[in-house]
């Protein structure tokens, strides 16, 4: 029955997940490190609509929303989902990330809050 | 458990709310489709007049090309910005809302851009002829406001009726389960010994295999009741001239003996014992409150006590027991023959099962116009446990290890009960207060309410 | 409009998803719903206190208060989901027998709170946001009504579908599903971890946005169904995978305490 969990995991990566997961749980250091990026909300948009960072590093986005209406920061392609509350900010980590575009958008206006993050 | 009513609603809603919103959704978004093809139609046709006309370097103007609207918040809103640029880059043209960098890169097409704080739909067009580039915008949010409040109409209405609709299902399913209810109502409400078969009207389809099986099963029971009674009747009936004529030889055998027998006693008492067992179950029978069919006549029970007792007093000197009869005349509506044999059984009880030399009392009386026939004694009483099942036909407490020693049919009480019930009354049984043992209470109906029923009957 | 009925849509499938898996687990273990009104309560308390103090959550942990909340709100979650799948098999072997509730109702309760707590936030901050504040009424308001609507007919769809199972079956069913929530709780929870950087970021392990879209209404459904991810993480699988073992443990456990329970009642007959 111990055997079970690691049996169960995809059978190469298994381990190696398992110990970064342990890893990377107990090394908040990095947050010095890491470069910050800054995006204003206004009127439902993205200032700057399209945000150029550097490939492969973490970075820090800090989201302000000069809005009085709160909005979800959202992107399927960075996997992140974050409510920022109206007059507020809110920070996400993005990254490293491979060279490419990566589209963003504002949950709730759908229609006017895009964006995206360029990888270079 | 599960309701059919709530599971039926529900899920018509679910069906119905599913279809019609979805269909509804579709419908928003292709008309959204729609209306962004018109708006994108009427920005290519404002491309194509800017294209044609005669420009000067640097010229701001009016949104001259666009006709006003009284509604002046959606005109200004609805406005379109334009930019017209040389070959080189240099503006030749814009419109007062337009910026004076190039709202887009130059690049031949649709994009959608952020400037001015609004996010634009922006139309790229080369001019063949000349090399300029001709840049029409239009406010996104404003083309959305626009084409969803027209659309939104539209969808409204599928959204509201949706309570309504689901109020209606609730009804309509409710009705429609009616006739379910109702025969559940009829099987509920009925008596115990009702066995006659379920009338409904309009029964549905669905339900006619479920009544016509309960009314067979019904019918089935109703017949074999009818027939285990009749055969109790008849047999017992059948036993009344064999026994008479073993009673006639067992008296002509004693008469023919010249020295007493006790073999021949004990044989002869045996007898009346059977005759006895025998008449009370055909008492028994025909008292059955279904079975009875007789007009009530007016019967002082005090005179009725008074005759039974002056026959039964053999019985009770035999016991050396005290008898007293106290009250006075109370008259009901009943039968003559099954009062008498409910009196009898009575005080045949009440002797029986008391020892020797005890005080048995029969009290009559009026009270509130309900005739009441009260009997006590001095005997063991019937513990109260099993006050109820005395009236079982043929129980006995104890078995026949009775501490009174006699021997009776078992059927005493359960005529009386079958008696009492046929005239509409009420027994009960409990402790003598003076007497210390059984007391034996029955009351009857008052006696106008009787008499006149029984007059209609 | 179309914002709203996503939105709605989205958060009411996994509550409903939720709520009706419990409520057929409760039908089939002969318990009623009354764990229904004290959870739908705590919900809404716990709805409106979360949508109201967002501002001061999100900057609480600098700044990743919410992913904090929402991943224990998830973690929690995904244990209480164990936690009945521990439960109903250890009562699937008498389900004749007298059940002990009283486990199973806070179990109930916890999870359906917690459940309306962080969908219900979502909804009360847009709605109020935009419906009210903005004054987009009819808009947010029909589409809203429109999410919650298929949502509802979805979830009353399901409940009825493991209605009609057999009870030993339908547990058997509620269980599955219960195991594969929790999952999908693991991976979201995992998402909010990575975003707070208490996980690394990872490359996807696959991209099948092509063959559904997130965005899309089937991609909705599969995410609130099996928490589907177009572009999943090793760790968010890994945790996906670790609570299906985690809960499939958890039902062994129920499973083996159970008969332990019964052969020491019933002695050495009822071993074999």
């Amino acid at each position: 029955m111990k055997a079970l969990p690691t049996r169960c995991l995809p059978p190469r990566r298994g381990r190696q997940g398992l110990l970064s997961l342990l890893l990377w749980s107990i090394a908040p250091w990095v947050y010095a490190q890491t470069p910050v990026f800054e995006i204003e909300i206004r009127e439902h948009l993205f200032f700057p609509a399209e945000l150029v960072i550097p490939a492969n590093q973490k970075i820090k986005l800090i989201i302000y929303n000069r809005d009085d209406t709160p909005e979800e920061f959202e992107s399927y392609e960075l996997n992140r989902e974050k409510v920022i509350v109206g007059n507020s900010q809110g920070v996400v980590f993005i990254g490293p990330l491979k060279p490419g575009e990566y589209p963003f958008f504002g949950e709730f206006n759908m229609k006017t809050a895009l964006g995206k993050i360029i990888v270079e | 458990m599960a309701s059919i009513r709530l599971f039926l609603t529900l899920t018509l809603i679910a069906i119905i709310v599913l279809v019609s919103f979805l269909s509804s959704l579709r419908g928003y978004r292709q008309s959204m489709t729609e209306a962004e093809t018109l708006f994108d139609m009427q920005l290519q046709e404002h491309a194509k007049l800017l294209s044609l006309a005669d420009l000067n370097r640097g010229r701001v103007i009016e949104e001259l090309l666009l006709p006003r609207q009284a509604n002046t918040q959606l005109s200004t809103e609805s406005l379109i910005a334009y930019q017209v640029f040389d070959e080189e880059g240099g503006l030749l043209l814009r419109s007062v809302v337009a910026p004076s960098e190039p709202m887009s890169p130059r690049e031949v097409g649709y994009s959608d851009r952020n400037f001015n704080g609004y996010r634009w739909r922006v139309l790229v067009v080369r001019e063949a002829n000349n090399g300029h580039w001709v840049m029409v915008a239009q406010r996104l949010d404003v083309r959305y406001e626009l084409a969803e409040s027209v659309i939104l109409e539209a969808v409204i209405p599928t959204v509201l009726g949706i309570p309504l609709a689901a109020l209606l299902i609730w009804f309509i399913v409710g009705y429609g389960l009616r006739p379910i209810q109702q025969l559940a109502q009829e099987v509920r409400s009925r008596e115990v010994s009702d066995l006659s078969p379920v009338r409904l009207d309009n029964v549905p389809r669905e339900l006619t295999p479920l009544t016509v099986s309960t009314n067979d099963l019904l019918r089935r029971l109703q017949s074999s009741f009818s027939r285990e009674k009749r055969f109790a009747a008849d047999a017992a009936h059948e036993l009344r001239t064999p026994i008479s004529i073993l009673k006639v030889q067992v008296h002509n055998l004693l008469a023919e003996m010249e020295s007493p027998s006790a073999t021949l006693e004990e044989l002869r008492q045996g007898i009346d014992a059977m005759g006895h067992l025998v008449e009370q179950i055909l008492v028994l029978n025909r008292t059955a409150p279904d079975q009875y069919m007789v007009q009530f006549v007016p019967i002082d029970l005090y005179a009725l006590a008074q005759d039974v007792i002056s026959s039964e007093y053999e019985q009770i000197l035999e016991r050396e027991q005290r008898f007293d009869l106290e009250g006075g005349s109370a008259v009901v509506a009943g039968d003559a023959t099954a009062l008498r044999s409910l009196i009898l059984n009575l005080i045949g009880n009440a002797s029986k099962y008391s020892p020797v030399g005890a005080h048995i009392r029969m009290r009559v009386r009026t009270d509130h116009e309900e005739a009441i026939l009260q009997v006590e004694d001095s005997g063991p009483g019937i513990p109260e446990s099993y006050r109820e099942r005395v009236f079982d036909r043929f129980y006995r407490l104890d078995g026949d290890r009775h501490a009174s020693g006699v021997s009776g049919s078992g059927l005493g009480l359960a005529i009386v009960k079958h008696i009492v019930e046929m005239h509409g009354g009420r027994i009960r049984l409990s402790e003598s207060r003076e007497l210390g043992g059984l007391c034996v209470t029955i009351v009857f109906k008052p006696l106008a309410e009787e008499t006149t029923k029984g007059m209609k009957a | 409009m179309t914002d709203a009925v996503i939105i709605v849509l989205r958060e009411v499938l996994e509550a409903m998803l939720l709520i009706c898996m419990l409520m057929a687990s409760s039908t089939a273990m002969g318990y009623r719903f009354r764990w229904m009104l004290p959870a739908l309560a705590l919900g809404a308390c716990g709805a409106t206190l979360y949508a109201l103090r967002l501002e001061q959550i999100s900057l609480a942990f600098e700044g990743f208060g919410q992913e904090y909340v929402n991943s224990t709100l998830l973690i929690s979650i995904a244990i209480m989901l164990a936690a009945h799948n521990f439960l109903a098999v250890f009562q699937l072997r008498n389900l004749s027998g007298t059940v002990a509730y009283g486990p199973l109702v806070l179990v109930c309760i916890a999870t359906v709170g917690m459940a309306i707590t962080r969908e219900g936030a979502e909804i009360y901050l847009y709605g109020y946001s935009y419906g009210v504040l903005a004054g987009n009424v009819t808009s947010i308001f029909s589409g809203g009504a429109i999410g919650l609507g298929i949502g509802f007919s979805m979830g009353t769809f399901f409940y009825y579908g493991l209605r009609s199972l057999a009870r030993r079956q339908r547990l058997i069913v509620c269980c599955a599903v219960s195991l594969v929530l929790g999952a999908s709780m693991m991976g979201q929870a995992s998402v909010y971890l990575s975003q707070a950087d208490i996980l690394p970021y990872q490359e996807p392990l696959w991209d099948s946005s092509g063959l559904f879209e997130e965005s899309s209404l089937m991609g909705e459904l599969l995410r609130a169904a099996i928490g589907y991810e177009a572009r999943p993480t090793l760790t968010q699988v890994s945790l996906y995978l670790g609570s299906v073992i985690v809960s499939t443990l958890a039902m062994l456990a129920g499973w083996r305490l159970r008969r332990a329970m019964e052969s020491t009642k019933e002695g050495e007959a009822d071993a074999k």
